[in-house]
């Protein structure tokens, strides 16, 4: 998770400096623009800034993995619409602008003719590899033909850019069956590294040459200090923050999740509670009672009565611990439960309650029974199973996804396999610690770790029978990718502004350099 | 009168000579303490009287010789306070020693010190008085006795009378007897390998001789072992062998059949027939009633046996194929009543394991490894294996074979045939449960490092076989279910099975406009409403305990759906749970 979180951070940062070298750049354009007035000049400093803007606005883009839904769907949208938009508008006037303006001749070299490069039939979303492409030669043009040698270094920067920009187009590859392609070509894999790593390249070569011009003259120097400055400080706030941010939201996912935890064994116990008040009420009914000599009219009461609530089976007990009758199957009765506890408790005065397991067909299956006695004459056991349709029941009133286990083996779920509709009833935890802190032990334990092999935070509590055994575990967890999307829109929300305060912060910062420029001239 | 008047005289000093009979310890702890004896002779007979302070049994031993062991012995063996026994054929004028000894209701036994007396003399003449006139009282202060609990060592014996050796219909009432020395005091049964005991009805309490009765309680066929235990005052107990009644109403028949591996289910092919593949272990789990004692699962030579689970009634067990080919899977079932009923249970494709090979020849011990694609982490994972069963990776055999069945998921394969040779699957995409099963081969101009794609088709070599179980265009057995009557959809569940509870709410969703209601069959009538009023399901539910459906419709998959016409013929039959849009 954290690495993923890193990953993201370097991708923004290297967004951001890009924005800030490709607006520096626009700034020179714009400053000599300033003087002259000419056209070409314009549409290279416009191209620079959407260019810088198009940076800006992408690194306000999380990756999908990490974000589930973006802080708005529509916003996003938007961004990276306008992000594409802006590289791809920002491209074509500086191109525009290097092709209207004519090479300064070198004496001794014929005229370079242009290729054609345009027209070139490719989808819109794929012109701006081709475009920075396109710069890039134009300006090695203008570099190697012509007179401009200094403008070397901002062509091999298009260049760099420009196979950036191709290495981005890998992303529409990840749809590949090829396993070599998609490994290549999956976030935060080798080629969006590569694309990263060139982006950096690029914008290092562009800052360095950019910054030995703006650093020349007092204003422009004092204005890029500025702007470079609030970047930074914005940056290092924006990734601190989200960095916290993170590491509380995963601190806050565990007391979170261990709250969930406590809820539902509350939940549990009112459950525990509800069960032996019903066995209560049995053992008082006058029906049940008065009825306990006929076996027959006994099945059929106890069975209304289990019907009019909502157990799974209540049983009467005579006072060896014979069982009388079950309301839950009229045709099974006769043999003895008095050697379980619970029973024995009851058998000897004692209202009861507590977490049982037995065998089921796939898992065991986890029950909580109650036991009151009738008065000198037996008792009433009573019980309820922990199954799906409990814990779908918990979800719905709590809306939290939670798992029961039967020793370590998995017995209801709200969980479903990736087919979206089979509950992994049935599969083991074999966690060590799990193992010996909550089932042997009978301890509480917050973890991180796999689940059908994802990443899960979660909390476990013991489910203890009368003997403070634990015979099963309660599990509340939540993919830990789930952690970051939380994070992950918080996160998304702190680029969004700190680009926005960024872009903001260029004007008062430009202000602020002018005023001090003239103060100082 | 002279005789016996001196005689009366002497025995009276002399049972003076004796101390008062005392005791070490009273109540439970000990014995009965004996008092007031006095011995009356009268012809040639003697009856002696005595107390004791709580009811006790008694015995008295007599003899003429103090020191000879040959006593003869008088009894009583009702629990009184005051005793008397009379002793008969006594020589005339002959001294006679007696011993007496009580035993209280607990077993504890006080044993007085020797007594005498003098029998009465001759025969009187007719000149004499009657012989009973010449009654001689004697007054003993008792004596002191020793205490002693009766060291009683043997076990009541048990008798079962019930003949146990045919079937029942029903639970009949089993009786017995039970004998002791002693008494004896209770019997129980257990059916539960003793475990837990359960008091039986017994007349003769407390007697040596007693008889039992009590119920099993049951009703569903099959086999109930028991057993009976009785205990006698002293602790002793005597146990049984184990006893089976066996109730036999219906034939054996098993109904609902489930393949799993794993939380991972198994549906058969539309046309009905499950698809696995050679070497995989896959588990089996099935209902039956009609309380088979034996279960035999077979598919040509294969045979595969199952066991009971005691708690849940299901029948459960391990099937592997070592060879392809299509199997019919049978069941042999015996119940306790040694009916037999055999039954095709399903269709089974095996289809041939996936192989490695280099250079055409089989690789034993490549490594297969399957990988997932998980999409919260947006990359591709070892698959856990181990939850649905399956090791991962997975070494292949002699043949070079491997054996997989994957759920729904993206994967891809890696096979390492040595350090330097790999060879990999493209990504493919499973919508339902699949083998895999691709030939992983490698050339001899493989070049080292560089990993070859090998395509892989999801259940190869798959091809359905019609099953024609003529059920399509039958009409539906209405006459088994007059509820069913005019309905559309018909669907069969198991309480049982994980999936039913989403599969009824899916169901529901659908009622009105398809008219259908759910039938389960094996299950008692009880368990099916509490199943529906614990699940709040409004959809009508039946129970077919007896299975009457089972084999009309041929019911082994579940859930299974019958879709019927408007004459109520079945137009169509689906297996597996079923969707919305289905």
């Amino acid at each position: 998770m954290w690495i993923q979180f890193i990953l993201e951070n370097l991708r923004f940062a290297i967004s951001l400096f890009a924005g800030l070298i490709f607006f520096g750049v626009g700034w020179l354009y714009f400053d000599a623009w300033l003087e002259k007035h000419e056209k070409k000049e314009l549409l290279r400093y416009l191209g620079f800034f959407l260019l810088a803007f198009s940076f800006a606005f992408s690194a306000t883009q999380v990756e999908s993995t990490l974000i589930e839904v973006p802080f708005s769907a529509i916003l996003g949208n938007i961004l990276a619409s306008t992000s594409i938009l802006a590289k791809i508008s920002g491209l074509i006037l500086i191109t525009i602008s290097l092709v209207i303006d004519p090479i300064q001749p070198r004496p001794d070299v014929s005229k370079f003719a242009s290729s054609g490069i345009f027209g070139i039939p490719l989808p819109f979303s794929l012109l701006h590899p081709f475009l920075a492409l396109s710069v890039g030669f134009l300006y090695f043009r203008r570099a190697t033909i012509g007179l401009e040698r200094h403008l070397r270094p901002v062509a091999i920067a298009f260049f760099v850019l420009g196979f950036s920009e191709f290495l981005s187009l890998g992303s529409f590859f990840r749809s590949t069956t090829n396993v070599g392609l998609y490994n290549l070509v999956a976030v935060f894999g080798p080629i969006w590294f590569a694309r990263y790593i060139s982006l950096a390249v690029a914008t290092f070569i562009l800052g360095k040459w950019v910054f030995g011009y703006l650093l020349k003259r007092f204003l422009t120097q004092l204005f890029m200090i500025f702007t470079s400055s609030i970047l930074v400080i914005f940056l290092v706030t924006a990734v601190t923050f989200s960095g916290i941010l993170l590491n509380n939201i995963q601190k806050e996912t565990f007391v979170r999740l261990e709250i969930d935890a406590r809820v539902l064994a509350y939940a549990i116990d009112a459950r525990k509670a509800q069960t032996l008040s019903d066995a209560q009420l049995a053992a008082q009914n006058s029906q049940i009672v008065t009825s306990l000599g006929s076996r027959k009219s006994l099945a059929t009461n106890l069975e209304n009565f289990l019907l009019s609530k909502d157990q799974s089976f209540l049983w009467a007990l005579d006072s060896s611990g014979t069982v009388l009758a079950r309301g839950e199957d009229s045709e099974k009765f006769g043999d003895s439960v008095a050697g379980d506890p619970l029973v024995q408790k009851a058998l000897e005065g004692t209202a009861v309650t507590s977490i049982g397991s037995r065998d089921g067909a796939f898992a065991p299956i986890i029950t909580i029974q109650a036991a009151v006695p009738i008065k000198s004459r037996g008792a009433i056991v009573a019980g309820t199973t922990i199954d799906n349709a409990f814990a779908d029941g918990i979800k719905k009133a709590t809306g939290f996804e939670t798992s029961i286990y039967g020793g370590n083996t998995l017995s209801a779920t709200t969980f479903v396999t990736a087919d979206g509709k089979t509950r992994p009833v049935g599969i083991k935890e074999e966690n060590a610690q799990v193992k010996s802190q909550v089932l042997e032990k009978g301890e509480s334990l917050n973890l991180a770790l796999k689940i059908l092999g994802v990443p899960y935070l979660g909390v476990y509590l013991p489910l203890k029978d009368i003997t403070e055994k634990p015979v099963g575990v309660i599990f509340v967890g939540e993919p830990q990718t789930e952690v970051l999307q939380t994070a992950g829109a918080s996160i998304e929300l702190t680029f969004i502004s700190t680009v926005a305060l960024l872009l903001l912060s260029v004007i008062p910062s430009y202000l602020i350099a002018k005023y001090i420029a003239k103060q100082v001239e | 009168m002279k005789i016996p008047a001196i005689l009366l005289l002497v025995f009276v000093l002399f049972i003076s000579s004796f101390p008062i009979f005392s005791r070490s310890a009273t109540g439970q702890e000990g014995g009965p303490v004996i008092s007031d004896i006095s011995v009356s002779t009268s012809g040639d007979s003697a009856t002696i009287t005595w107390t004791t302070d709580v009811p006790a049994e008694s015995d008295v031993d007599w003899g003429t010789n103090p020191d000879d062991n040959d006593f003869t012995t008088g009894n009583d063996h009702t629990f009184v306070t005051s005793h008397s026994v009379t002793i008969s054929s006594l020589l005339p004028s002959t001294v006679y020693y007696i011993k007496i000894f009580n035993r209280n209701e607990a077993g504890y036994e006080t044993i007085s010190d020797i007594q005498s007396f003098t029998s009465a003399s001759q025969n009187p003449t007719a000149t004499e008085a009657p012989a009973t006139s010449t009654t001689t009282t004697t007054t003993a202060s008792t004596t002191t006795t020793t205490t002693k609990k009766v060291v009683d060592t043997t076990a009541p014996s048990l008798s079962l009378t019930t003949n146990l050796s045919h079937p029942y219909v029903k639970a009949p009432i089993l009786t017995g007897s039970a004998t002791d020395e002693i008494d004896v005091s209770s019997v129980e049964y257990s059916t539960d390998g003793g475990a837990n005991w359960i008091a039986a009805s017994l007349e003769g309490k407390g007697t040596k001789s007693a008889t039992f009765n009590f119920s099993l309680g049951v009703l569903d066929d099959g086999n109930y072992p028991f057993q009976i235990r009785a205990k006698d005052s002293a602790g002793n107990t005597s146990e049984t062998k184990s006893y089976t009644l066996i109730i036999d109403r219906l034939p054996p028949q098993v109904g609902g059949v489930v393949f799993s591996l794993g939380p991972q289910t198994f549906a058969p092919t539309k046309d009905g027939t499950l698809v696995t593949v050679a070497g995989l272990e896959q588990k089996l789990t099935l209902s039956a009633i009609g309380g088979p004692t034996s279960l035999e699962v077979s598919a040509g030579d294969n045979k595969f046996s199952l066991t009971k689970n005691i708690e849940s009634g299901l029948w459960s067990g391990l099937i592997k194929f070592d060879s392809p080919g299509v199997y019919d899977l049978t069941t042999k079932s015996i119940d306790g009543a040694k009916n037999e009923t055999d039954q095709v249970l399903v269709k089974i494709e095996v289809l041939q394991a996936g192989s490695v090979s280099y250079s055409g020849k089989s690789i034993n011990g490549a490594e297969v490894l399957v990988y997932i694609f998980e999409p919260t982490l947006g990359e591709f994972i070892v698959w856990d294996g181990a939850s649905y069963s399956q090791s991962n990776p997975q070494k292949t055999g002699e043949n070079g074979n491997y054996s997989l069945l994957l759920p729904f998921g993206k994967y891809y394969l890696e096979v390492k045939i040595s350090r330097i040779i790999k060879l990999r699957s493209q990504i493919f995409e499973i919508t339902n449960p699949s083998v895999i099963n691709a030939d992983f081969e490698s050339g001899t101009l493989s070049l080292p490092f560089i990993t070859k794609e090998v395509k892989v088709t999801p259940t190869k070599g798959f091809t359905e076989v019609p099953i024609e179980n003529g059920l399509v265009g039958r009409d539906f057995p209405f006459e088994l279910v007059e509820s069913a009557k005019g309905k559309r959809l018909i669907s069969f569940v198991a309480t049982w099975l994980p999936d039913t509870a989403q599969q009824i709410q899916m169901l529901e969703v659908v009622a009105d406009d398809t008219k259908n209601i759910v039938i389960v069959p094996q299950e008692s009538a009880a368990t099916v409403e509490i199943y529906r009023k614990r699940g709040g399901y409004t959809l009508e539910m039946f129970s077919d305990p007896d299975g009457k459906l089972v084999e009309p419709l041929r019911l082994r998959f579940l859930p299974v759906h019958f879709f019927l016409d408007e004459g109520g013929k079945i137009s169509k039959i689906k297996y597996g749970i079923l969707s919305l849009e289905q």
